[in-house]
């Protein structure tokens, strides 16, 4: 076998100077399959003839082979993705580098297929890199006496510590194990895990965070849900307390008088209380609705004015002046929401103020491009102000500096409310306040600017009452001809009650559909605006929801509105009428009935 | 002068006449209304509830009484309306009383305005 093949090149090797050599091959045995074979073979010079004789012996070496190979395959798949990789036999100290793409030790020599002691290199590793909080399970985990019992049972195995960089800060990396088919050998490979591990920790703390967040709100709603009991509950004690009193002094007018009025207030608060609770709920369960139309801001703002200025007045509180500088008055947005938040704010300045005090306001606009400003809406009052304490708190519920001021008792709820409509809005708020001098608010409401061609031909055009069917519901005579009339100019067909229960008759005794709209006075005797409009909703047919019902109310933004919407009205027209306004408002329910 | 005769009476209202016409169109509407006002009960009504210290009446006649006020730019009437009602608003205050007799001053000044004014 030798001798056919090339004897030649044989030759060659022994006149080089071999005198023996090593060769691997693949040979087919006589079952037809494929073996790796070592041939070593001598060469001999016959001291008699001279000749060049060779003695070869084989050896298959099928597992070794594959051994080795899957060694290379190990090592040239953890190389693409790990930094250094070395193969280790730790019971006979050995270590060789496979792959050398990462850090390199100075004190050690290290080389790409050199040997050198796995126990040294694990010591100076650890000593010179590891963190103290990860080096003894590493070196514990892989010293030579142990590292059989560390992976007992498993083929792969990944550390992650953390290594001081040369950046001197810590960096995480993760060294993989690979126990391979040769026995006593393992293959290492290490690699920087920063970013991995950063993820990982970002998506722990958002985690932690949400956990957190999640307790805090659970907490917030069991605190609201005690306070709001205890806010019930004190005006409720204080009526039964109250009836009790006439009920053992009911020949005493001036007692009965007396108790019945504070009966009165106590249910005002009660009803104030619930309210404040319902809206806090909707705008807290997302179902506030934020309107995006076009008004003028400054209008809206001034339609609150006379509250207000009735507010001050009552109190004695004088009004420093309002300070308009808007160079775009009209804007895009929400505005009974805006005019909420305002009124709010201002009452508040009133309220928590003194004879004598004095409340000034100033409106600018700051423009942020061509079509978006910041509308700032300063409140400065030089009232009771509020200590550090208070502040801290201001915007939780039921939060009340003066719990004992029975005239200013409020519900706790105005500015968590004011708060959470700000937010939505996406505006913001600051206070500076110190007591005994004087509070100043500052809001910041971003709006977009709009012109007012586009908001006047709105509706202006199309606007027209002709043949429409209006009920118009008011008590006082006097009011009730004024608006018939401003109502039959616009060539409105109208037909009038004096109270709710006659317009509640009325909306029963019409055919389907018979009305288009309702326009409703709050305040009336017998039954009042709100519960007419309740009973209208109430009624059961096809037209009782959809009937368009406005309050007509002289306070534009006083507890009326709320309750009017609560109830079921669509919207409401300031008293006393202004024509344009009230015909902008009748057109929109009037249209959007028409669209249906 | 008949044609601001109309006018004369709103300058004594301390009212805006503007706005008073824009509302009410015309004139004759304007006083037809205001005679209409000679004819409220409302004043009436606050009266009575304020001498019988009813605090829940004054507040609605008082509230009612502004609404036409309001609504007929009754000027310094209407603003010391305002002021009565929200002093009555929740039960009665230290200033109500003297806030009741500045309103019924003026209610007796505009009554006079009208009925002078309206002879003219």
């Amino acid at each position: 076998m030798l001798a056919s093949r090339c004897i030649e090149g044989q030759m060659k090797r022994f006149q080089k100077g071999e005198k023996s050599f090593v060769e691997r091959l693949q040979m087919y045995d006589g079952d037809g399959e494929l073996h790796w074979i070592d041939e070593h073979v001598i060469y001999i010079i016959e001291p008699h003839t001279g000749d060049l004789l060779g003695v070869s012996l084989s050896a298959v070496v099928d597992d070794q082979v594959k051994r080795t190979q899957e060694l290379t395959r190990i090592t040239a798949a953890l190389s693409r993705e790990y930094l250094n990789v070395y193969i280790i036999r730790p019971q006979i100290d050995q270590q060789v580098a496979v792959s050398l793409n990462g850090y390199l030790m100075p004190a050690m020599n290290q080389r790409l297929g050199v040997t050198v002691s796995y126990e040294v290199m694990l010591k100076t590793y650890t000593d010179e890199r590891v963190t103290e909080e990860c080096r003894e399970h590493l070196v514990e985990s892989l010293r030579a006496e142990n590292i059989e019992k560390t992976m007992a049972d498993k083929t792969e195995m990944d550390f992650v510590y953390q290594i001081w960089g040369e950046d001197g800060e810590k960096h995480d990396y993760q060294l993989k194990v690979i126990r391979t088919e040769e026995e006593g050998t393992y293959i290492f490979g290490f690699k920087n895990i920063d970013v991995l591990m950063t993820e990982e920790r970002r998506k722990e703390k958002l985690y932690a965070e949400a956990l957190s967040e999640a307790k805090r709100a659970n907490h917030a709603k069991s605190d609201f849900l005690s306070r709001m009991s205890h806010d019930i509950r004190t005006p409720i004690n204080g009526i039964v307390g109250m009836s009790h009193i006439i009920e053992t002094e009911i020949d005493h007018k001036e007692v009965v008088q007396d108790g019945i009025k504070k009966i009165q207030m106590l249910t005002q608060q009660l009803e104030q209380l619930v309210n404040d609770v319902l809206e806090m709920s909707r705008i807290e369960s997302g179902k506030l609705q934020l309107e995006n139309e076009p008004f003028s801001i400054s209008d809206k703002l001034k339609e609150i004015a006379p509250g207000i200025v009735a507010m001050a007045e009552s109190r004695g509180v004088i009004l420093a002046g309002s300070h308009f500088d808007i160079r775009h008055p009209y804007v895009v947005g929400s505005p009974l929401h805006i005019q909420r938040i305002t009124m709010n704010i201002l009452s508040n300045a009133v309220k928590y103020n003194r004879s004598g005090g004095t409340m000034e306001c100033w409106m600018q606009e700051k423009e942020v491009d061509e079509h978006h400003s910041n509308y700032i809406f300063t409140i400065k009052d030089t009232g009771i102000g509020m200590s550090k304490e208070f502040m801290k708190r201001i915007f939780e519920p039921f939060t009340r500096e003066h719990e004992t001021d029975a005239a200013n008792q409020g519900t706790g709820l105005g500015m968590a409310i004011t708060k959470e409509l700000l937010d939505k809005l996406g505006g913001s708020m600051e206070i500076q306040s110190e007591l005994g001098v004087g509070t100043t608010v500052t809001m910041v409401l971003p709006l977009e600017t709009t012109e007012k061609v586009a908001y006047a031909t709105i509706d202006k055009a199309k606007i027209s009452l002709r043949g429409k069917r209006i009920l118009l519901v008011e008590d006082n005579r006097l009011n009730l001809e004024i608006a018939q009339y401003i109502l039959e100019e616009e060539q409105a067909l109208v037909d009038v009650a004096a109270n709710g229960r006659e317009a509640v008759e009325a909306f029963y005794d019409s055919s389907i559909g018979y009305y288009d709209l309702i326009l409703m006075d709050i305040m009336m005797p017998v039954m009042n605006g709100i519960d007419a409009s309740r009973a209208i909703r109430g009624l059961d047919r096809a037209d009782a929801g959809k009937v368009p019902i406005l309050a007509m109310t002289a306070n534009a933004f006083d507890e009326d509105v709320k309750k009017s919407l609560q109830a079921g009205m669509n919207d409401h027209i300031a008293k006393p009428i202004n024509i344009d306004l009230m015909m902008e408002k009748i057109a929109k329910y009037l249209e959007s009935e028409e669209e249906k | 002068m008949e044609d601001n005769k109309v006018q004369k009476i709103y300058e004594q209202f301390e009212g805006d006449y503007n706005v008073i016409v824009r509302r009410l169109k015309r004139d004759s509407m304007i006083l037809r209304f205001l005679k209409g006002f000679l004819e409220d009960e409302e004043f009436t009504k606050l009266e009575t509830a304020m001498e019988q210290q009813d605090d829940a009446a004054a507040f609605e006649a008082a509230h009612a009484l502004k609404g036409v006020a309001l609504n007929l730019e009754l000027g310094f009437l209407s603003k010391s309306l305002v002021a009565l009602t929200e002093s009555l608003r929740h039960g009665r205050q230290s200033n109500t009383e003297e806030l009741y007799l500045t309103v019924k001053d003026n209610y007796q000044r505009v009554i006079r305005i009208i009925q002078e004014g309206v002879d003219a």
